[in-house]
């Protein structure tokens, strides 16, 4: 489990073939915002040094190369335009600061671009010299203060570089800021001069401020497997295209760097086979997560799911226990076909010995991906493939590696008095976009996030609708037999009398998943407001 | 000498007069010829000769009449209607099971499909916690959840014990797997029949566990029938060793412990250098394929008889003992004496146990319940909270 470390003795050496030319984005995004997080770094191929406690052209050490030097240092400096002396000279900014800005906007946050030309110091004055430093720190803009930007985290990625001819040093007028503190939207004053306490101070309303951190789906459920083949050595990942390809989904991007063949392992396309061998890897005690790209291509393997995982414990009267996660996409995904779009959550959560988990939200997907993968039992993660691009905000208790959200335990999405609505995984999402149209009817719902499939949480659905008094169950999957039957079952058990209209299923259609858009569309929930032509 | 017995079964030593005799016998090497030679496939086979001790004859002997007159007696429980559902009997297997049990030790792991009483016994399963469990008692080795196709003794390295044909073999390479990532130098025998020869799954895990050099050892008991087939009916190409292509294979002498022994202890030292290998024991059950099958409707009894005259393993190693002066015909008469004594009191014993508490029906279901509840058939009357 080797880390990828390409720097040796201070200095950058890249194997054959590896180039490190960053974009600006790239150099904000992707590496000094998740060395500001404490996030795992993709390669770590720049070294850490106080930038400026030696002469430029010492930072190259015993190297020639005229390339390009990075370094990650400290920010003094950064939101200011104080100097920075060296021990023979002098950095000095040169104009004004850019700003970088997230292409995808998928985070809050936003990089600061300074640039500084170092002055070298002779008997009386100081003489320009070609050596330039970019100096990027990251910002958050603060909307009560007019969107002016307010620096965090106490690191700086530092390019520093011999200008030659022909090279522009970028210097441009368009989104430029002015960090200088005659501006009248900077406030200096939440730095003071106890540095590590003002950068915890706004480090912490940087989190959980309102428009706190985002994140998609996909990246939460990267970042749990990250954190737990991390925090466990047994974990192992294994499925088609988790390896070299980072994951048909891009779902397990950067894992095989990060851990190496041994641990991220790509399987040829035997279902059947490669169950077979996680299963008995958990058996042994290593703790498997296999990926089945769809949900769909796990039936070849259900043998194995159902007969060698779920019932093991239970046949051997607990000596042979089977730590391991099932995860892929499940569900009907967009004009993919009848093969290719059944949800699953029915079979599986009638299964005893399984646990079934669908996560609708990112927090939803990293807290269960992460109780599951520390579970002693076999856990099938229905994932949704079109919820992986979705973001959704995440609290700094979110981002912890430790988090875990409880298996067997729904949320309360939205609460309302008029009706429950009970989903799962996407529909979750309808459900609520549903919500907000009966709201503009005067009907006041109130939506339930199983999360959990099995065990399933009778407790809180029965509550709410002892509560409302009436009960729609909305899945994506085949009506007959369906997760909406279990619940309509249960809650005629336990809350008969409560209930003052019969349950309503809102379901898939009872047909194979046809592929043109319109009929397709006609084959799964919608949510809107105006009544659908059957 | 102590060591020596220590490798092998304590818990078939009880009675004293052959508890002397093993004790007593002499652990200086004996060289046999096996009957046979190996046929091998993609690979050299392994010398014909094997090295062996009185002592070990004699434990072989002992072990093997132990399994023969187990598998009887269950043959009569199960008449008696003491065992339920199916029981699938592995007289006339033995030697496979004693041969691999010499060559390997409790690190290794085993797994294998149904037919399981004996492998179970040879893994450090004790006559009791075997006849408990096929009578759905609550000290058997699956507390009586089980039944005959689930005994599982991880502690022994043995991981079942499973009902579904051919499931046992990726489930072994993924044993093989697990053994080769935490880099502990030990190997799986993954055991399959001729029946099962021709599952998917079987190539599916062997591309695997070829491609990651993986520890894995396939051995096909072949006793030429699956259920009611026979194997010319069933396979195009019978010859299972062959079967693994680009994986070497070689075909043992199923009914010759030593040979089995060899085969296993090489397979062992290849598997743990070059990947996967696939030995095929040529073997015979005398039983049906379970105790709902005659197993005279598709083979004649001339067939059974005869290779019980010729090949039967148990009498093949009583031979050696006297034909090497290990021991007198006397000696080995009381040692049988012996052996059903000890099997006719376990059952006696096992007899004696309670059936499983009510409330185990819902123990097991997960190892960590969350508190959930399960219901039984009436679920306003039976339920449990799951811990």
């Amino acid at each position: 489990m080797d880390k990828l470390n390409f720097v040796r003795d201070g200095g950058r050496k890249l194997p054959p073939g590896f180039r490190f030319e960053p974009t600006e984005e790239e150099i904000v995004f992707q590496y000094l915002s998740r060395k500001t997080f404490s996030h795992p770094l993709p390669a770590l191929v720049i070294p850490e040094i106080d930038v400026f406690s030696m002469d430029p052209w010492q930072l190259a050490g015993d190297s020639d190369s005229e390339e390009d030097m990075y370094f990650f240092s400290n920010a003094h400096g950064c939101d200011n335009e104080s100097e920075r002396v060296t021990p023979s000279g002098v950095w000095k900014a040169n104009g004004s600061s850019k700003k970088i800005i997230n292409s995808s906007k998928r985070m809050p946050i936003v990089g600061i671009k300074k640039s500084l030309v170092f002055y070298m110091r002779s008997s009386t004055k100081i003489v320009a010299t070609n050596w330039i430093m970019h100096q990027y720190c990251i910002a958050l803009p603060q909307q009560e203060q007019n969107n002016c930007l307010v620096r965090i985290g106490e690191w700086s990625l530092c390019r520093i570089f011999m200008k030659k001819g022909g090279r522009q040093v970028e210097d441009d007028d368009a989104n430029s800021y002015s960090a200088s503190s005659s501006s009248p939207n900077y406030d200096p004053t939440i730095f003071n001069e106890n540095f590590e306490q003002g950068i915890g101070a706004v480090a912490l309303r940087a989190y959980s401020s309102s428009s706190a951190n985002k994140m998609t789906v996909r990246d939460a459920i990267n970042s749990a497997l990250d954190e737990e083949m991390s925090a466990d050595p047994k974990v192992f990942m294994m499925g088609e295209e988790v390896g070299e390809y980072q994951g048909a989904y891009k779902i397990t991007k950067g894992l095989l760097d990060k851990y190496g063949p041994q641990r991220v392992v790509d399987t040829p396309i035997t279902e059947a086979g490669f169950t077979g061998i996680g299963v008995g890897a958990a058996y042994h005690g290593l703790r498997p997560v296999v990926e089945f790209m769809t949900f769909n291509f796990s039936m070849q393997a259900i043998d194995h799911i159902i007969n060698s995982a779920a019932k093991s414990n239970y046949m051997s009267a607990g000596q042979i226990s089977v730590p391991i996660v099932f995860r892929g996409p499940n569900g009907a995904a967009s004009g993919v076909g009848a093969q290719h779009s059944q949800c699953y959550a029915a079979w599986f959560g009638s299964c005893p010995g399984l646990k079934v988990l669908a996560p609708y939200s990112a927090e939803d997907a990293r807290g269960l991906l992460k109780a599951a993968i520390r579970d002693p039992d076999p856990v099938v993660f229905l994932e949704n493939e079109l919820l992986y691009g979705e973001s959704f905000p995440v609290s700094a208790e979110t981002l912890d590696s430790s988090f875990c959200v409880p298996i067997g335990k729904a949320k309360i999405e939205r609460e309302g008095k008029d009706v429950t609505i009970v989903a799962y995984s996407k529909m979750v999402g309808f459900s609520l976009q549903a919500a907000d149209i009966l709201a503009k009817e005067g009907i006041n719902a109130e939506v339930i996030n199983l999360r959990s499939i099995r065990p399933l949480d009778r407790a809180a659905i029965n509550a709410s609708v002892r509560k409302t008094n009436r009960l729609v169950t909305v899945e994506e999957g085949f009506p007959q037999h369906g997760v909406g039957a279990e619940i309509c079952a249960t809650v005629v058990e336990d809350s008969f009398e409560y209930l003052d209209a019969p349950v309503q299923r809102i379901a898939g259609a009872d047909v194979p998943t046809p592929y043109a858009a319109n009929i397709e569309r006609m084959a799964f929930p919608q949510a809107c407001a105006s009544s659908f032509p059957l | 000498m102590a060591m020596a017995l220590t490798r092998r079964n304590l818990h078939l030593l009880c009675p004293i007069f052959s508890a002397r005799l093993l004790t007593t016998a002499s652990t200086s090497p004996i060289t046999i010829e096996t009957s046979l030679p190996f046929t091998a496939h993609n690979i050299d086979p392994p010398s014909r000769s094997v090295q062996t001790s009185p002592q070990e004859l004699l434990s072989f002997f002992r072990d093997m009449a132990l399994m023969r007159r187990m598998e009887i007696a269950a043959d009569s429980l199960y008449k008696a209607k003491l065992i339920r559902g199916f029981c699938h009997l592995y007289d006339g297997q033995e030697a496979v099971a004693i041969g691999m049990e010499a060559a390997i030790t409790r690190k290794d792991c085993i797994i294998t499909a149904y037919r399981d009483h004996c492998l179970f016994l040879g893994r450090g399963g004790t006559l009791l916690e075997a006849f408990a469990e096929l009578m759905g008692r609550k000290d058997g080795c699956s507390k009586g959840k089980g039944g005959s196709m689930h005994f599982y003794k991880k502690d022994g390295g043995f991981y079942g014990g499973h009902g579904i044909v051919g499931a046992q073999i990726p489930l072994g390479c993924g044993l093989a797997f697990a053994q080769k990532y935490s880099k502990d130098d030990n190997v799986s025998f993954m055991m399959y029949g001729d029946g099962a020869a021709n599952q998917g799954q079987l190539f599916e895990a062997l591309n695997m566990a070829a491609l990651w050099d993986l520890p894995a050892i396939l051995v096909c008991e072949n006793n030429h029938y699956g259920m009611g087939t026979a194997e010319w009916r069933a396979a195009k190409s019978p010859a299972y060793f062959k079967r693994g292509d680009y994986v070497p294979g070689l075909k043992v002498d199923g009914m010759d412990a030593l040979a089995v022994k060899q085969a296993c202890k090489f397979a062992k030292e290849h598997a743990l250098k070059n990947g996967p290998i696939i030995l095929e024991m040529d073997t015979y059950r005398y039983h049906g394929h379970s105790m709902s099958d005659p197993g005279s409707t598709y083979r004649t009894r001339d067939e059974i008889s005869g290779i019980r005259q010729e090949r039967d393993p148990v009498e093949r190693v009583r031979k050696l003992i006297l034909a090497h002066d290990i021991a007198t015909e006397k000696e080995m008469k009381d040692n049988e004496k012996e052996v059903r004594k000890e099997v006719d009191e376990a059952i006696a014993k096992a007899k004696e146990i309670p059936s499983p508490d009510p409330s185990e029906l819902f123990t097991n279901v997960y190892v960590k319940g969350l508190g959930v509840e399960a219901f039984g058939a009436d679920r306003k009357e039976l339920r449990a909270v799951l811990p």
